[in-house]
């Protein structure tokens, strides 16, 4: 048999509406989805997750990748779909990059350290990170010990 | 896949519905107990893996009439129940081993030492809670009859103990040194190769008794190999299958063998050699079945 019945929409919980909870909090942010455009969200989470081979059960992550990068400098409401469309994608992918040792919240933690660091919201960048330094990242919360680490301040500066 | 083998089968589409619906909600739990909680999402290959693990709990994939009654227990309780088997097969599994490693047979066979110690290991990483249906260690030794590929997890495991006990026990009924002379006759490298060590001192057993002869020696000759071949001259291939049955019935009786499944398992490995003893007698080879050990092997 396919992997097509793990695959099949009528058991994946839908998103949209957690997603309508998730527009109150980050429209203090300046960030906020129209219908649509969650229901386009709501239907690349099925094919971001067929690409990755990964196979989900409840809400999807969508709405904990809103929660915790609706205060990055570098979301704007004229290309936040877009944004968030590449979040996910990313996420999937990087999440079988890291293997099962990295919980969720650790790589959405390490993903949003990047991002709103070295990557100055670049999703490119975000995806040639090594799996290494997402796992280091994500377990340690600090960029120390990567490349990124953050000189110490001149004390004459 | 097993699942569908089971969702595919003739169930109603109510049946199946159900069905599903439990599967899939007993996959979301395990996976939840797989990633500790700490993931949403787990490659397909894994839930594959799970659901076979679940499939093989609640004993799907054999047949489908037991799943409208699986259906009316309740999917979760069924699980459980077949968990609770599962631990009592791997406690049955462990003195089944036990007693195995206590009596190895007298001669060596480097395979079936790795295979017994790896089995040792078997009980500690097997996951019965997870990954039930899986075989978490290394099992080289050839049994004269293999256990079937369809069998899985603690199932697999247990058949191949019961099978490799009953030939080890049939060994240990004879004296090391003339299964030692055999053996160096039959395959020389036989301590280091993946060969059964049971099928030549079996067949060898076997056809001193079809010759009426006492089989504790184990030393068929040029003329011995000549009188088999008389025996079964004439004889149709279902004829054939009953002198071999016979002799091996009789061969149980004068070993010893009281269990109702070891009798079954010699008379089986009896009928094994049917097909190659028929060949054998129309185009010659007999000692490639009954090695000879005085030098009548050619």
């Amino acid at each position: 048999m396919t992997n097509e019945w793990l695959m099949a929409p009528g058991w994946m919980e839908r998103a949209e509406m957690k997603l309508e909870r998730c527009n109150r909090m980050t429209e203090p942010y300046g960030l906020v989805l129209t219908q649509s455009q969650m229901e386009r969200l709501t239907a690349r989470r099925r094919e971001v997750l067929r690409a990755a081979g990964r196979v989900e059960f409840g809400e999807g992550v969508l709405p904990r990748l809103i929660l915790a990068f609706r205060d990055s400098p570098y979301l704007e409401q004229h290309d936040y779909e877009e944004q968030l469309d590449g979040l996910q994608e990313l996420f999937y992918r990087l999440k079988n990059e890291c293997g099962e040792g990295l919980t969720d919240d650790e790589l959405i933690g390490a993903m949003k350290r990047l991002y709103d660091g070295p990557a100055g919201g670049s999703l490119e960048f975000l995806a040639g990170v090594p799996a290494d330094d997402l796992r280091r990242i994500g377990r340690t919360g600090s960029l120390k010990g990567t490349e990124w680490e953050e000189e110490p301040l001149d004390e004459n500066w | 896949m097993r699942t569908g083998e089971a969702l595919e089968r003739g169930l109603g589409p109510e049946e199946r519905r159900r069905l599903t619906e439990g599967l899939l909600r007993l996959l979301k739990e395990q996976a939840e107990r797989y990633t500790g909680g700490g993931s949403s999402s787990i490659p397909v290959e894994t839930a594959r893996e799970l659901m076979d693990s679940i499939c093989f709990c609640l004993g799907l994939g054999k047949d489908e009439s037991g799943v409208g009654a699986l259906l009316d227990r309740g999917i979760e309780v069924s699980f459980r129940e077949g968990l609770g088997r599962i631990e009592k097969k791997l406690a049955w599994g462990q003195k089944l081993w036990s007693a195995v490693r206590d009596h190895m047979p007298q001669v060596e066979s480097r395979s079936m030492e790795d295979t017994v110690r790896s089995i040792g290991v078997f009980w500690r990483r097997y996951d019965p809670r997870l990954f039930a249906h899986q075989i978490p260690c290394d099992i080289d030794y050839q049994l004269a009859i293999p256990v079937p590929e369809s069998r899985r997890g603690v199932d697999y495991v247990n058949a191949y103990l019961t099978r490799l006990a009953v030939e080890n026990q049939f060994l240990n009924r004879f004296s090391g040194t003339a299964e030692k002379v055999l053996l160096e006759c039959w395959c020389p490298g036989y301590r280091e190769l993946l060969v059964n060590l049971f099928e030549p001192v079996f067949a060898v057993a076997l056809g001193l008794e079809l010759l009426g002869r006492e089989p504790g020696p184990l030393t068929l000759g040029k003329e011995d190999l000549g009188e088999l071949a008389e025996l079964f001259r004439d004889g149709s291939r279902r004829g054939l299958d009953d002198l071999l049955c016979g002799a091996a019935d009789r061969l149980a009786v004068r070993l010893e063998f009281n269990g109702r499944e070891s009798r079954e398992y010699l008379r089986a490995c009896a009928a094994e050699l049917t097909p190659r003893i028929a060949t054998a007698r129309d185009v010659g080879g007999l000692e490639g079945i009954f090695p000879p050990v005085d030098g009548a092997r050619p």
